[in-house]
């Protein structure tokens, strides 16, 4: 029974639930309605009209695609804790560390191919309102912001495992995550220096490094964020390697 | 042959001990009752065994080892622990699928486990529409999917219907016929009485007793005779001068208490009092309830 198997499981787990393919036709078709909004606002200079590049045309909508990931990822921790799928899954292979991996990677896998399908329907639903225009995404450093999404999606997803694993409660980890990124960094952008803020988590990756003028740009955001999500995804190792399964 | 043993097992909640020093062995090829009443240990002790939780102190092993270090666990040992097995949303044929995927065994392994608990023809269901009788019989069809030489059942008669009771121990049993072996626990006395072989009871946290069914039986049965007679006037004296303790049971007949069937019937024909019946009472549950009545001072192998 290998690592394979694992992914395998998970991969089967993770399909055979109406509720996740519907989610994320949901948010590609609303990565194809906001790419298609978007599009129309592209001025003739190939810029939002708004005065932003013309990667945010691209960016923007694939913000769907982040947050469903995240939530599934949550999802798929606290629904198998409370239903006693992980206790199934961990009396089969009673192997936390070899599990928890292959749910990680398996649901990053997902989100990385979900983020490929995500940027070309974003892309072509821009295209088609943006014609006409000098429309073109990725210049002007447009295609760091654009392609950071291959690996800020997947890490999203990780984290939102890793803190429904260690949470083991959906209103909880949710509640963490998204007043975290929606509340949380947005106040404390008030209250911290501006030369500071830019680093927060949620800050660094999606379609703001794209338009923040200070931080740390797209790609070394990434990373930073690669960096706190192996933190938080070391202790679930940690914290679930030594407690119980209920 | 032992298969499974838990050594000086213990663990702990906190400030509650929820299981005290465990020690016993479950014999190769028989069906293995784990009796004690809820609350006793029983669910906790089989965690450990399956490595969910982890033992404060002692060990569990199956077949000499902890269940992590063998290669392919859920060959080796099955466990029905909860009907809460299966994601309410995702249909019982899918269920079982991912689990045969997990374990490398073809997942249409699956169908054939369904269809060996009785769930064939609802496996495109999903298992949110499921009985509790239903859930239970998913429980084991995941606990059978990769064959297992050990099955263990946490409370498996709950939610059954008689017929599904009755099936359930027909099933049991046809695993000890093929060689398998079967950990079951139970509050459930009654049920066990006929089923089991072997028998470890949990009570407060600690083993009461462990071994043959029978010798426990013997061991912990009160000696109680059930009599109808001619005229219990007579025999009832006669019981008492013997040393024995007797109570009316309606108007023939009378318990006896402290004497065996064999001395009953001896002081019957020596008072000459036609006896109609002769019965010596046995049953799990009365030498469950004399084991545990004084938990402190029994201990040990029994048998």
């Amino acid at each position: 029974m290998g690592f394979a198997n694992v992914c395998a499981a998970e991969l089967l787990k993770f399909r055979t639930l109406l509720s996740n393919r519907i989610t994320l036709l949901c948010a590609l078709a609303g990565v194809a309605a906001v790419g298609l909004l978007m599009g129309s606002n592209i001025g003739p200079n190939g810029h939002l009209v708004q005065g932003a590049p013309g990667s945010q045309a691209v960016a923007s909508p694939m913000q769907f695609v982040m947050y469903s990931m995240m939530i599934l990822g949550v999802l798929s921790a606290t629904n198998e804790a409370r239903n006693g799928t992980f206790r199934i899954t961990l009396s089969i292979a009673p192997w936390r560390r070899r599990v928890l991996t292959g749910k990680i990677v398996t649901l990053a896998a997902i989100a990385l191919a979900v983020t490929i399908v995500g940027l070309l329907v974003a892309y072509g639903a821009s295209l088609i309102t943006a014609s006409g225009t000098e429309y073109a995404p990725m210049s002007d450093g447009g295609a760091a912001t654009i392609l950071a999404f291959l690996g800020s999606v997947p890490l999203v997803t990780a984290l939102g495992v890793a803190v429904g694993v260690l949470v083991r409660s959906t209103a909880g980890a949710l509640s963490i995550l998204l007043v975290w990124a929606f509340a949380g960094e947005g106040i404390l952008a008030i209250v911290l220096p501006d030369n500071i803020d830019p680093y927060l988590p949620f800050m660094m990756v999606g379609a703001g490094p794209g338009i923040l003028p200070e931080g740390p740009g797209p790609v070394l955001g990434l990373g930073i964020f690669a960096l706190y999500v192996a933190i938080v995804v070391a202790v679930t190792f940690v914290v679930s390697e030594r407690r119980d399964i209920s | 042959m032992t298969v499974l043993q838990a050594v000086g097992l213990t663990k702990r909640y906190g400030p509650v001990l929820a299981v005290s020093n465990v020690s016993f062995s479950v014999r190769a090829g028989a069906i293995t009752g784990f009796l004690g009443p809820n609350g006793a240990g029983k669910s906790t002790t089989l965690r450990m065994f399956l490595g969910l939780d982890r033992p404060t102190s002692g060990q569990a092993l199956i077949d000499g080892k902890p269940i992590g270090e063998w290669p392919l666990p859920a060959r080796k040992i099955g466990a029905a622990l909860d009907t809460q097995c299966a994601h309410p949303s995702r249909r019982a044929i899918d269920t079982l699928r991912w689990a045969a995927t997990l374990i490398g065994v073809d997942p249409k392994q699956g169908e054939v486990m369904l269809d060996r608990v009785g769930l064939g023809e609802v496996a495109a269901q999903r298992v949110g529409r499921f009985s509790l009788g239903m859930r239970q019989r998913l429980a084991l069809a995941i606990a059978l999917i990769g064959n297992p030489e050990i099955v263990v059942l946490d409370e498996p008669m709950n939610g059954l219907d008689p017929d599904g009771i009755a099936w359930m121990k027909d099933l049991l049993r046809q695993f000890r016929d093929q060689g398998r072996t079967v950990f079951v626990s139970s509050h459930l006395l009654a049920e066990m009485e006929d089923l089991v072989d072997d028998l470890v009871v949990i009570a407060q946290s600690r083993i009461v007793g462990s071994g043959s069914a029978p010798a426990f039986m013997q061991r912990f049965q009160v000696k109680k005779v059930s009599v109808q007679c001619e005229n219990p006037k007579v025999l009832a004296p006669a019981l008492v001068r013997a040393g024995g303790r007797v109570q009316a049971s309606g108007a023939n007949g009378i318990k006896v208490t402290g004497l065996g069937a064999g001395q009953v019937g001896t002081i019957a024909r020596d008072t000459m009092v036609a006896l109609y019946e002769l019965r010596e009472e046995r049953s799990l549950h009365h030498a469950f309830a004399q084991a545990t009545r004084d938990r402190s001072s029994i201990k040990g192998e029994v048998g």
